[in-house]
């Protein structure tokens, strides 16, 4: 490395500090007892499965130390994403039909980002997405085993996937602004990538606790090393 | 003969509206369908579902026909002029109905199913109806009750409550049918009470705590609060009917003698209100099971017709209304002395 590319990068370094991205990691948690999840059996050798088995609504799934799994975590507003555009990657992320369930429950793209819906099974599914409010959706069906259909949608919303054949099926779509958002894991567990240092808006958001309402904001400073924040959602027993 | 002929037509038609009725449930489709899945043959389903949806089509088109053939042969025969006019209503209507029918599926995507599937529904029992008190107009009882010698009662209060009852039972299928439409399962999970209280919390922190705690194997829509009160108004409308055909029911007791055919109307409309308000309550109770669900419809669309019956029965065989007016004129002084 000669001498005038190390000051240009040193350069470039200090002119842009935002290049200095760390992780925004923490823990969503659920206060109260919600009620048990609902069951559906299934017999054998429905929807491709040799063996019977019981599909369980999804829409509280608690882990380890009451961590909450399949709620989003974005950020709204702050240093690294005010007024910048976000250019959707090509990665194509996969929303699966398998057994009669959509895999995974939630998950996110960037506004613009393709991905792509699988039908894994031997059986008729119909993927409805039609409950979108700021994008236009979908219903096609997809009878085959194995067929995929590439979706895009432009604008920002939670977008609600089902399929009208299994009404249990479910599944959320998060289309985010920008490209800070994350789900959590099995036990409420997330981690947003390369987040630039600064002050955030970071919104949590769980379909069934939050609806049409925004979702829980908080400001949160992320320095050079990251940040670590949890969240609580509250289960309220009507 | 000409009558005969279109009676028999008529229990035909009368016949399709029902196993339409039943079919209504299924219109829902893909929605509400997944109730009954089950009992198909996995890889039967695509033929299944698109079986449902035109047999459907092809029932609406017999219905059409049929009605046209009974538009056509009650315009031929002899009947009063009412009934030929009501036979091109009938006609009408049942076009209307798959114009409507038709709107409903390309209009889905543009949001507005629902709306245009209340409509279509709305029509459906106004439908039922009518051809129910065409096919009564046409019996040989009928002839037999325009005969000024018959009149069972002098009492006339009966021809205005009939039809008034009538129309808000009506308007009370219109509410059910668009909760129907909402696909939003029970926007209240108790009876007689509502979320615990005589009316619910409606406010925003309130509905949120209920969506939450609809955990179900079925992915509802959310609920909101002009649907838990649409159905809170449902539920006064059905204790406020319930008491009218029982006023209703009582007033008919009081002035017609047993057997008479007001008292037999004002029976079935009783009997069917009460089975109603009960098809209600174990709707609520077996949370919204699809059968239990339909019976409520279909017995709802059996009492209006019922009530149709009942009102146009009276209007047949009751007086017409003396209004009870000031003497002012010698005219009216001399009638009262005559
Ligand atoms: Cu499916």
């Amino acid at each position: 490395m000669n001498k005038s590319s190390t000051v240009l990068s040193l350069a470039l370094i200090a002119a842009a500090p935002s290049l200095i991205a760390a992780d925004l990691t923490g823990k969503v948690t659920l206060k109260g007892t919600p009620p048990a999840a609902a069951q559906q059996p299934m017999k054998e050798n429905m929807c491709g499965n040799p063996e019977a088995y019981v599909i369980k609504s999804r829409q509280f799934v608690v882990g380890k130390d009451s961590g909450l799994a399949g709620v989003f975590v974005y950020l709204k507003s702050g240093t690294g994403v005010d007024g910048k555009k976000f250019a959707p990657p090509a990665e194509k992320p996969l929303l699966d039909q398998i057994h009669c369930e959509y895999q995974p429950y939630t998950f996110g793209v960037l506004a613009g980002q393709g991905f792509t819906v699988k039908n894994s099974d031997p059986v008729l599914h119909n993927v409805n997405s039609t409950r979108a409010k700021k994008n236009t959706g979908k219903n096609f069906g997809m009878p085959t085993k194995g067929q995929m259909n590439d979706l895009m949608f432009p604008n920002p919303e939670f977008i609600q996937f089902r399929c009208d054949v299994h009404p249990w099926m479910l599944a959320w779509v998060g289309v985010f602004e920008n490209s800070f958002f994350a789900t959590t894991d099995a036990d409420g567990n997330f981690s947003v990538k390369n987040v630039p240092a600064g002050k955030y808006q970071v919104v949590v958001y769980h379909p069934k606790t939050h609806g049409v309402n925004e979702g829980i904001v908080k400001e949160v400073t992320v320095g050079d090393a990251g940040a670590k924040e949890s969240f609580e959602i509250e289960y309220k027993a009507p | 003969m000409a009558t005969a002929v279109s009676t028999l037509f008529l229990v035909c038609i009368g016949g399709m509206v029902t196993s339409k009725g039943v079919g209504m449930s299924v219109p829902d489709w893909p929605n509400s369908y997944g109730y009954n899945m089950f009992l198909l043959p996995w890889d039967k389903w695509s033929q299944g579902g698109v079986f449902w949806e035109h047999s459907h089509r092809l029932k609406g088109a017999f219905v059409g026909l049929l009605t046209m053939g009974l538009a056509i042969s009650l315009w031929f025969s002899r009947v009063p002029d009412v009934l030929r006019k009501l036979g091109l209503v009938a006609f009408f209507g049942v076009v209307l109905q798959g114009i409507l029918g038709g709107f409903r599926v390309v209009f889905d995507k543009h949001g507005w199913g629902a709306e245009f599937g209340v409509i279509h529904a709305a029509v459906a029992q106004l439908f039922f109806s009518l051809v129910c008190v065409i096919a009564l107009m046409t019996t040989r009882r009928w002839q037999l009750w325009g005969d000024a010698g018959s009149r069972p009662s002098k009492d006339s209060s009966l021809r205005r409550w009939a039809p008034v009852l009538t129309i808000v039972i009506f308007m009370q299928l219109i509410i059910g049918a668009s909760m129907r439409h909402q696909h939003a399962g029970l926007a209240i999970p108790d009876f007689p009470l509502a979320y615990g209280n005589i009316w619910p919390d409606t406010s925003s922190a309130a509905v949120a705590g209920y969506n939450q705690a609809r955990v179900s194997m079925i992915s509802y829509n959310d609920i909101t609060a002009g649907q838990i009160i649409l159905q809170m108004v449902h539920r006064l409308m059905a204790y406020t009917i319930a008491a009218l055909v029982t006023v209703c029911w009582w007033r008919t007791r009081k002035t017609h003698a047993s057997g008479s055919p007001l008292r037999r109307f004002a029976n079935t409309w009783l009997a069917l209100i009460l089975v109603q308000v009960t098809l209600g309550a174990v709707t609520i109770w077996t949370k919204k099971a699809a059968d239990v669900a339909t019976a409520h419809m279909a017995v709802g669309a059996l009492s209006l017709m019922t009530g149709a019956l009942f009102s146009v029965a009276a209007f047949r065989l009751l007086p017409v209304p003396q209004s009870p007016r000031i003497p002012s004129s010698s005219a009216d002084v001399a009638a009262r002395t005559a």
